[in-house]
């Protein structure tokens, strides 16, 4: 459900599938070791319907790992996930790029 | 022991001793019979039956020389009983296994070989006893009733088979491999005089397989069949080697005495013109040699030496006194060489033509004493083979000398030169085929001695087999089964620990007992890991059990206060989860509600919720606005956590002679409202922080909600509009709101219990991943008509 690709110190990874409390953890065990030299990272929510507060809190770890090395970016979140994290007020947390 | 005492026989009355024993071994068995036993038992009583005349008839044959026992039971005794035998195992069959009906209903079946049977013996015995004469016609016609009936019997068998398949196919397999065998026997022997031997073993291996011996039955079958095959082989093999090289020597023993009479009969140097003249006068000749004595036409020459010519020129007197003279010399020679050698037969002819022939000299006179010169020699009547010595030994198999009776001759002869007589003049000498036929009955017991063998080798190589591969693996697999029940690896490594053998057994056995060593193990560290996560979901149940506790839930809550009433309610998911409430007063006008929902579940969620629980009541008892409240508790929880746990809370403070709600909320979903007519609405989007816990630093902005009189306000968690039904589709905020709204108004816990039930509606039976928790708060003031 989980596909990398790295280019230089830039990873970009494509998420397929909701992210909830089952799949959250598989996230952060996929990126755990992965992110020792990245500086830009990029996860792609193209193919994420849903994301419940456990994948939130997966966020927000890498998040705080990607403040310590670089930068993060979720790119095509649909609207509903932007909703989420404009109710949980993590916007500011987080770098999101709409969906189109 | 009488000659027909032989091997065959000792073995049909073993046959019949092991069928007794296993029909008495099962008989005595305990156990409730099933149909498969009963048809056993049938099928051995009705073997057992087609054992008996085999053994009656060599009872008889090896105890009397009366003949008339002898030929009834040879012809009639044995077909007949056969039959009735055969028949009367597919009737038993029918009945013992419990099909009566099925077996009346075909009862005709039985009935008319049975009849015919029946007629064919009675004329049998009538023949027997001379009721009337027995003549070739009649003899052929019984012969063949005979065959026929052997066939209609076993078509009856075949016709039985045929309904057992029907009625159950299981039943059919023994009774074929019976039949099967059987008639494979009766075509190889060409009669059923080793099938009490055949019986036994088909017993045995019914036997076996219902001791489920399977590889010994199989293996044995395989055998018996090679055995079979390999006994027919070298069995003919033997008998033609034996065939050939016994008429060689018989050949050149006879070839030798031929060559004496030969030798000595060129000697005469005047042969051609003696034989001409023997067979142009034969009747002078006889009658001289038979009247006038020797002595009156004596010679005082060598009659050898006297030439062809020289014998020409006698007068006729004297040309018949020195052809007598001759005849009687050399017929002298002939007999003197039939009784030193104890010959069966010595003569000479004259061949004109294959049919066509004239005796010049034989060693045996005729019955009357007169010589036999110039008497016709029929080929035929004589019973007399021209045997050719090399068609005759490429003839020499086991079907080609049965094929001739015990009585004919078979003769040998010898050409006399063509240049001594100018006819085709053949010296012959016979013997009986009796003879070869007594040589033959050797050949043919050392055959059954043979077979006899190759059975006791096919015995000791079974026994090997079983004692090397298949006892050890029955125990073996006796023993797993009864580790499969009782799990005690102690009694499989005694078990397994006498099987000693060094070879792939005793690997498979040794890899055995370490198998269930490392079961054990297993076992245990299954078992223990159950009792560690039954452990664990006890201590997770309590909790469970603790964090709903610590959420108020008696109700009426405040019943001294009219001015509201509030009403929760939390449905658990099945893991500890991360939902709270909570209300209480902060001051006796001041009423504080909050709903709560931490990030993610489990136990570490139900810890950081308590905690937030606890620092929000903390904060809030101090006094101070919710956005101060959860500033403050956010700045607490934001301290170590590594985890990046969250809560979104959304909390107020009620003023109760108001209406006024002071509300902030930390990233949670916005409540809804209702109206005096009941009908909801979200409120419009506010100005809220994020979820506390995260980002240090916060402050959180209060807002205000007035509520009017009879007015309500109702808090959800994500849970709520994320419930799920079969097909994976979300109740939905909106549909949550329209059905706020169709609720008829009434306290809160009558509009929370009625949108549980539309919930419940919703989803049916799919299992709910997240806590469900509701808060609603009606709002009555000073409004004591309508109170609760």
């Amino acid at each position: 459900m989980i596909q990398k690709t790295a280019d230089n110190d830039k990873l970009t990874v494509v998420i397929d599938g909701v992210l909830d409390t089952h799949t959250s953890p598989v996230l952060t065990e996929e990126l755990e070791g992965a992110l020792d030299d990245v500086k830009t990272l990029i996860l792609d929510f193209e193919k994420v319907p849903y994301i419940s507060s456990a994948g939130v809190r997966a966020i927000l770890l890498l998040q705080q790992t990607m403040d310590r090395q670089g930068s993060m970016t979720l790119i095509n979140v649909n609207d509903e996930i932007m909703e989420l994290f404009d109710t949980i007020g993590f916007l500011n947390v987080v770098t999101i790029e709409k969906k189109g | 022991m009488p000659q027909y005492v032989d091997v065959l026989w000792i073995m049909n009355v073993a046959a019949v001793i092991i069928m007794i024993g296993v029909l008495v071994h099962f008989l005595s068995k305990k156990e409730k019979r099933e149909t498969k036993d009963r048809i056993f038992i049938a099928l051995l009583i009705a073997v057992m039956m087609t054992a008996l005349p085999e053994i009656v008839y060599a009872v008889i044959k090896a105890g009397s020389g009366f003949n008339m026992i002898y030929s009834i039971c040879e012809t009639w005794l044995m077909t007949f009983i056969e039959h009735v035998s055969c028949m009367f195992m597919a009737v038993w069959l029918f009945f013992l296994a419990g099909y009566g009906r099925a077996f009346r209903k075909y009862r005709l079946l039985f009935i008319a070989p049975l009849a015919a049977e029946l007629i064919y013996s009675v004329l049998t015995i009538a023949m027997m006893i001379r009721l009337f004469d027995s003549t070739d016609s009649f003899w052929s016609f019984m012969t063949n009733l005979s065959y026929v009936l052997y066939f209609v019997g076993l078509a009856y068998i075949v016709v039985s088979l045929i309904m057992l398949w029907r009625i159950d196919k299981a039943l059919m397999i023994l009774p074929v491999i019976l039949t099967a065998v059987l008639i494979l026997f009766d075509i190889i022997y060409g009669s059923a005089y080793s099938r009490p031997m055949l019986m036994a073993l088909v017993v045995l291996y019914l036997y076996m397989s219902m001791k489920k011996q399977q590889l010994l039955v199989h293996i044995g079958g395989i055998m018996l069949i090679l055995f079979t095959v390999i006994t027919l082989f070298i069995g003919n093999a033997v008998t033609s080697a034996a065939f050939s090289s016994y008429l060689k020597t018989l050949h050149d023993r006879n070839d030798e005495h031929l060559k004496d009479v030969e030798n000595m009969m060129e000697s005469y140097e005047a042969l051609p013109w003696l034989i001409d003249y023997w067979t142009d006068n034969a009747a002078s000749v006889r009658f001289n040699l038979e009247n006038r004595s020797e002595s009156t036409v004596l010679f005082n020459v060598d009659l050898k030496s006297v030439s062809s010519d020289e014998a020409s020129l006698m007068d006729d007197n004297m040309q018949l006194q020195f052809a007598t003279a001759c005849y009687k010399r050399i017929d002298d020679v002939f007999v003197d060489e039939y009784e030193t050698y104890d010959l069966d037969d010595l003569f000479l002819i004259i061949r004109y033509s294959d049919d066509d022939a004239v005796k010049l000299f034989d060693a045996e006179k005729n019955p009357d004493g007169t010589y036999g010169l110039g008497d016709d020699f029929d080929v035929y009547s004589e019973s007399f083979e021209w045997g050719n010595y090399e068609t005759e030994v490429s003839e020499a198999t086991h079907w080609t000398w049965g094929r001739y009776s015990e009585d004919d001759d078979f003769g040998f002869y010898r050409k006399l030169p063509e240049s001594l007589s100018g006819k085709e003049a053949l010296l012959c000498n016979s013997f009986k085929r009796s003879e070869i036929y007594a040589h033959m009955d050797y050949i043919s017991s050392f055959r059954l001695e043979a077979m006899g063998y190759l059975i006791v080798v096919a015995a000791i190589i079974l026994m090997v087999l079983y004692y090397m591969i298949l006892r050890p693996l029955s125990f073996m697999s006796s023993t797993m089964k009864r580790y499969r029940h009782d799990k005690d690896e102690k009694a499989v490594k005694t078990d397994m620990a006498r099987i000693s053998q060094h070879d792939e057994i005793g690997a498979f056995a040794n890899d055995f007992t370490s198998l269930t060593g490392e079961m054990k193990r297993y076992t245990e560290e299954v078992a223990h890991l159950a009792k560690e996560s039954e452990r664990v979901a006890t201590e997770l149940r309590m909790a469970a059990d603790i964090q709903i506790k610590a959420l108020p839930s008696v109700f009426p809550a405040f019943p001294e206060n009219s001015e509201f009433d509030i009403y929760a309610h939390m449905t658990p998911a099945k893991e500890v989860g991360g939902d709270f409430y909570d209300f209480f007063m902060t001051d006796e006008r001041h009423l504080a509600f909050l709903m709560a929902d931490v990030s993610d579940k489990g136990v570490p969620a139900a810890l950081f919720m308590m905690s937030a629980k606890n620092l929000i009541n903390y904060r809030a008892q101090e006094g101070g606005t919710p956005g101060q409240i959860l500033t403050a508790a956010n700045e607490q929880l934001c301290k170590n956590n590594q985890t990046k746990m969250f809560a979104t809370v959304w909390m107020g403070i009620l003023d109760l002679d108001t209406g006024v709600i002071t509300c902030a909320n930390a990233g949670h979903e916005r409540p809804a409202v209702s109206d005096k007519d009941g009908g909801f609405s979200l409120i419009p989007k506010d100005d809220h922080g994020p979820a506390i816990g995260v980002l240090p630093g916060i402050t959180y902005i209060d807002y205000e909600i007035t509520l009017s009189q009879k007015e309500s306000i109702f808090l959800y968690t994500d849970g709520v509009p994320e419930a799920k039904n079969g097909a994976g589709d979300f109740y939905g905020a909106q549909q949550m709101i329209l059905d706020l709204a169709d609720i008829e108004e009434g306290s809160p816990k009558w509009i929370i219990e009625n949108l549980t039930e539309q919930i419940d509606t919703y989803v049916q039976d799919a299992e709910q991943f997240d806590d469900m928790t509701m808060l609603c708060l009606k709002y009555y003031g000073d409004d004591v008509t309508d109170s609760h």
